[in-house]
């Protein structure tokens, strides 16, 4: 099949998948008289001429430039000694400045191509670090070459339209700041690990905070607040194993970094309320309420020996109100990941508090009836519920 | 301006790699040289991928002894009476002193002759360190001979 026959193809290919479902939903409005025959025809023509965005292509364009990226990688580690290390540095520079031009001066219609350029261009910044580190012989961890990488190219990814760049950056950058920060901290105890992790989400949400009121591009946007989102779940998850299996002992007192830090993060999530303009008061109500427990068990850990089910109340209740925060942003793969959690969270507490498969088997039973009877509920009250928190008129 | 910054987004990494690029050689021309002798402290991982790992015998009491995890020290190369010439600096990790030049990369097909030529205590390691105390590797020295 020749290039441009496959490109209509998978054109084809995804125009008849969308028409499929748009067929289904435009016979079930006729049906109920929502729309005429005349107005379905119209938008069934409108839809068929709108440019699709040919994902699969896009997919498949990805996934060769990732095996290009570790090919790249793969040469370099190769530590070719009979070429000199000025050829290498040489040639390595050239290419470097031919990507970083040819994707310069390519226009921004052609975006595509361009954000595949840049990701290339970022991974060739990655390699060539490597190479830089294999010729003159450094030995630093990964994450210190990760952590550099990571300043430099992120202007590029700020420049960035699409959430490719972004979110390798961020994959990659942020476990390098922890790690550089871990180095820092010396971790020597529970509250050192802590600390840490309280540390890189509240430094995560200051930066979401800027990038949002700088209005930088949506795609960083929303990766940093992605991120943001993982890591305050990471440290609800941390502290519930703290208090369940790994209580620091009452010999270790916390650093008096860990108070600091401790203030700070609660200072910045409080200050939420008035920096989140996006959100409604019952959101923002909900994203305090979720990080209370959390606050609560932090500050006690020093001096109370909480009981090991504290872990899992913490867990299910903060949880099941960044459910409920997640759903009214509609926020489904939050959502999905939350519920997925808390799901796990659940079992387990049958599993440690009550002991044996059958009462482990009963109480899931009672608990899953208790979920579809939430579920039929929400299906019946939804519109009043949401009429309530202010999402619909 | 918004050329300019287009262009500092893109050329700027590179501009960054070749300052670091050409510190690195400056470091090494205008270092002074040192050559001691390693060992390896755990022939199990001596090799890890396609570099050797090795301990530099300073021929000095271990510093780390008397300090902390991630302590960052001084070590003396150079003394004259009761003067120290040149330090060397480094930090301690899990007991041992290590100043980042406890790495050298070599070709796949070299490896294991180098590693057994280690232990038996052919190899020395040249290092360049400037004034402030930061070191380089410069080249390996096996039985007389620089390496390549």
């Amino acid at each position: 099949m020749k290039v441009g026959h496959r490109q209509a193809f998978f054109s084809i290919s995804s125009i008849i998948l969308r028409m499929k479902s748009l067929d289904k939903l435009i016979a079930v409005w006729v049906e109920n008289s929502l729309i005429t025959a005349e107005q379905a025809k119209a938008i069934h023509l409108f839809e068929s001429q709108k440019p699709t965005h040919r994902w699969a292509m896009i997919g498949i364009l990805l996934l060769g430039i990732f095996v290009l990226g570790i090919g790249l990688i793969s040469i370099i580690a190769a530590n070719w000694h009979s070429i000199p290390a000025t050829l290498k540095l040489g040639f390595d520079f050239s290419f470097l400045l031919a990507m970083a031009a040819y994707s310069f001066r390519l226009k921004p219609e052609k975006f595509i191509l361009r954000e595949s350029l840049i990701l290339i261009y970022i991974i060739s910044l990655l390699a060539s670090i490597g190479l830089i580190s294999q010729v003159y012989h450094y030995s630093g961890d990964i994450e210190d070459a990760l952590f550099l990488w990571g300043l430099m190219v992120l202007p590029l990814v700020l420049h960035s339209v699409k959430m490719f760049t972004p979110a390798l950056w961020a994959l990659l950058f942020i476990p390098a700041c922890y790690l550089q920060l871990s180095h820092h901290i010396r971790f020597q105890n529970q509250y050192d690990l802590l600390s840490g992790f309280l540390l890189m989400s509240s430094l995560l949400g200051i930066s979401y905070w800027l990038a949002y009121y700088r209005r930088c591009n949506q795609a960083f946007i929303d990766i940093l607040k992605s991120s943001l989102f993982f890591s305050i779940i990471a440290l609800f998850c941390l502290v519930d194993i703290t208090v369940t299996f790994e209580y620091p002992s009452p010999l270790h007192l916390p650093h008096p970094f860990y108070w600091i830090v401790l203030a700070g993060s609660g200072i910045l999530t409080f200050s939420s309320i008035f920096v989140l303009a996006d959100h409604r008061w019952i959101q923002k109500s909900l994203f305090l309420i979720s990080q209370i427990p959390f606050y609560f068990v932090l500050l006690a850990l020093p001096y109370f020996t909480l009981p090991a089910i504290s872990g899992a109340v913490l867990s299910l209740t903060s949880f099941t109100v960044l459910l409920l925060y997640f759903g009214s942003r509609r926020d489904l793969a939050m959502y999905q990941l939350t519920s997925v959690l808390l799901a796990i969270r659940f079992f387990l507490v049958y599993l440690n508090e009550i002991g044996g498969l059958i009462r482990t088997g009963l109480g899931l039973i009672v608990t899953g009836l208790i979920i579809i009877v939430l579920v039929v509920f929400w299906n019946r009250y939804q519109r009043k519920l949401l009429k309530w928190l202010g999402e619909v008129k | 301006m918004k050329k300019f910054r287009l262009y500092l987004f893109f050329f700027l990494p590179i501009l960054i790699l070749f300052i670091w690029v050409l510190h690195d050689e400056y470091q090494l021309r205008a270092s002074k040289e040192f050559v001691f002798k390693i060992s390896g402290y755990d022939p199990k991982h001596l090799l890890s991928g396609h570099y050797l790992t090795y301990q530099v015998e300073y021929g000095q009491p271990n510093p780390c002894e008397r300090h902390h995890d991630q302590d960052e020290i001084y070590l003396c190369l150079n003394k004259s009476k009761d003067q120290c010439l040149q330090v060397i600096k480094g930090i301690c990790r899990f007991n041992r002193f290590l100043a980042g030049i406890e790495r050298y990369y070599v070709s796949e097909s070299d490896a294991v002759r180098l590693e057994q030529q280690i232990r038996a205590g052919e190899v020395k390691l040249a290092i360049r360190v400037a004034p402030n105390g930061s070191a380089m590797v410069s080249h390996m020295i096996v039985n007389g001979e620089i390496y390549h």
